[in-house]
């Protein structure tokens, strides 16, 4: 009987060096050393999607087209040029726009992709005035609508706002989240300082750049937070690891950090000095391609997100957009999350997408 | 396991790495920094290790040992700002975070023995202070003025060093990065082109003036030839009248009166005009006739 429990056990010797607890503990940090070294690794973006236009390296997509829609007025989201948009679909059950398809939207997206050295001179007024309107018009046509959401994200929202302001035709609501509209000074911690005239010259880094490395922009966002961002992140880390907890949502999350691309060299002279020093948006000074920027133009229904504790986009950064624009339905709804964690996680779960979800559903038909 | 073992381990595998990286990094060395905070580090913790009696006699030993990890820490930076450099001006924010972690961290009770709760532990305890003392920093002249000024070196040297870079290339006769997106750049510009092209005939496919299929042409002709028909009747009914009522005989040559309309219809239907019964004015070949004697 003692024989057979022992057939092909290893044996145990008395001078093993290395106790069990040990080997385990040194393979789990071998674990989390590669990770730190060679980066997370992690498949993101999972809900099945096809693309329905493509313009330089923008690309439209339209999610789930075989499921059921309920709603006949589709969601066109615009993202920010600042990191990549698979963070609204990190991964299969943390997921806004798995949970937007599942409750029956028909939500495309506008994924303004890896910009090139080529595209370094493109500016608000491209993407505005050139890209979005083509985008829209695609989207309704290839849904056979005569009407749309827009829901903009961070720096997309206010590109959203401005979109919605020049071209009313079409658009039945709009979503902002985390979207920058006013810029005041001694509002935006330590971005007003960064971005300042006295310490930031974009025109500079432009011109030897031209498009502004992602990680320099990486940079400047984890400054805001650095013990967090560069200590904390990794503390995490090994908690998950040696507590042998759940790592698929760390490892998304981290790829993502990590993951920004170049910010094209004239857009982001643009976005330091008429938003960040210049105010223009807010003030009504801002001008694309001789088309003056009025918010108070904007007459359709409006929900407004915003984080108590995002230090990207400040509470009222995105609260001015209340008083700016002209709608008469309009919500401001805040949570206590960061800019990121507005949008993923088990907070995001309970409280941005279901509301996001009531609020588009009675409003879009069906 | 004694703890304090297990914690030397980690650390001298961790330094190890890190040293044996540094030193693949030939001239530029980009993990010089951190190498030497890990040799600081070890060095501190070969002290820390050396002055615990050994074996550690449960968990008290380490209590005494995080307090004598701050100490020297405190020592060091003490060090420092005796050699007198400017930034030492901190100094009296940066003993005070210590003294914040030291607090938060020995409140917690006895520490746990286990290195990695102790590594959260001790992150839980000292960020907090920690954070505050980095924003206090960043928020500085002292922070932001040169790390501005750092930046806009750094700019500058990597445009002359781009340039040149170029420059050599070019002589080489080599194409460089701005040649190749040049020709992306005509590329994209090639698609804007295209893509206008496909937006005109979406506009066209899309819009309310559907282009004509060949129902639609073949229900004109329909309508058409029944207008056709109606004019050519009273036409005929017409040139009767004209004429008094008087008959007008087939003549001799054996033509058959018929209106334009029904000579042209005969043709296509390839009908004999000869053969069809005139029932027009005059006994005048009229569309219609044409068209029931070809269907008939």
């Amino acid at each position: 009987m003692t024989e057979t429990a022992n057939y092909g056990a290893v044996p145990t010797s008395g001078d093993a060096a290395i106790p069990a607890d040990v080997e385990n503990f040194f393979d789990k940090y071998s674990r989390g050393m590669k990770i730190v070294l060679e980066g997370a690794q992690a498949d993101t973006g999972q809900t099945p999607k096809e693309t329905i236009w493509t313009k330089n390296k923008a690309k439209l997509y339209h999610y789930a087209p075989n499921a059921e829609k309920k709603h006949p007025v589709p969601i066109l989201m615009v993202y920010a040029l600042i990191n990549r948009p698979y963070i609204l679909d990190l991964m299969p059950g943390n997921s806004f726009i798995e949970y937007l398809v599942g409750e029956g939207f028909d939500v495309y997206m506008l994924d303004w992709g890896i910009p090139g050295d080529e595209d370094k001179d493109l500016t608000f007024e491209n993407y505005v005035l050139d890209y979005l309107p083509r985008a829209v018009k695609k989207v309704l046509r290839h849904s056979h609508s005569e009407e749309f959401s827009m829901l903009g994200y961070c720096m997309g929202g206010t590109m959203s706002a401005m979109y919605a302001s020049l071209y009313p035709e079409h658009l039945k609501n709009l979503i902002l989240m985390t979207a920058p509209v006013e810029f005041p000074e001694g509002e935006m911690g330590l971005y007003s300082l960064f971005t300042s005239r006295k310490y930031m010259n974009p025109g500079l880094l432009a011109d030897a750049f031209g498009n502004i490395p992602g990680d320099l922009i990486d940079t400047g966002n984890r400054m805001l937070k650095p013990v967090t961002n560069y200590v904390g992140t990794y503390v995490n880390m090994w908690e998950r690891i040696f507590e042998e907890k759940p790592m698929e949502t760390w490892l998304a999350m981290n790829k993502w950090v990590n993951d920004g691309p170049p910010f094209p060299g004239a857009t982001f002279r643009q976005w330091i000095t008429e938003f960040y020093q210049q105010n223009k948006l807010a003030r009504g000074e801002m001008v694309l391609r001789g088309r003056r920027i009025d918010l108070s133009d904007i007459k359709v229904p409006l929900l407004n997100i915003a984080g108590k504790k995002d230090h990207i986009c400040t509470l009222p950064q995105a609260e001015a957009t209340m008083n700016l624009i002209g709608s008469e339905d309009k919500e401001f709804f805040v949570l206590d999350a960061g800019h990121v964690g507005l949008m993923t996680g088990r907070g995001a779960k309970n409280g941005l997408w279901p509301k996001v979800s009531d609020w588009l559903s009675t409003r879009s038909g069906g | 396991m004694d703890p304090a073992e297990l914690w030397r381990r980690w650390m001298e595998s961790g330094s190890r790495m890190w040293s044996e990286m540094g030193a693949q990094g030939g001239q530029a060395d980009p993990y010089g920094v951190y190498r030497r905070w890990f040799e600081g580090m070890r060095e501190m913790q070969e002290r820390m290790i050396g002055a615990v009696p050994e074996p550690v006699a449960g968990n008290p030993g380490f209590r005494e040992l995080w307090q004598r990890w701050f100490e020297l820490n405190a020592d060091s930076w003490k060090k420092s700002a005796e050699l007198g450099q400017s930034a030492m001006e901190l100094l009296p924010r940066w003993m005070q975070m210590l003294d914040e972690a030291r607090t938060n961290l020995l409140a917690g009770g006895v520490p746990p023995s286990d290195p990695l709760q102790l590594a959260t532990q001790w992150y839980n305890a000292t960020s907090g202070p920690f954070s505050d003392f980095v924003g206090d920093v960043i928020e500085r002249e002292e922070f932001l003025e040169p790390s501005s000024r750092f930046l806009q070196h750094y700019a500058s040297f990597y445009k002359v060093f781009k340039r040149n870079s170029e420059e050599y290339l070019k002589n080489l006769q080599l194409p460089v990065r701005s040649d190749i997106s040049r020709i992306a750049g005509l590329v994209v510009n090639l698609e804007e082109k295209v893509d206008r092209i496909e937006e005109v005939l979406e506009d066209f496919e899309y819009s309310y003036a559907e282009p004509a299929t060949t129902e639609s042409v073949k229900g004109l002709e329909t309508r058409l030839e029944r207008v056709e028909g109606k004019l050519d009747r009273l036409l005929a009914a017409l040139e009767g009248v004209s004429q008094d009522g008087a008959l007008v005989e087939i003549n001799g040559s054996g033509e058959v009166r018929a209106t334009d309309a029904a000579r042209r219809e005969a043709r296509e239907m390839g009908v004999d005009l000869t053969e069809v019964v005139g029932t027009g004015a005059d006994g005048q070949v009229t569309v219609e006739d044409v068209r029931k004697k070809g269907e008939g």
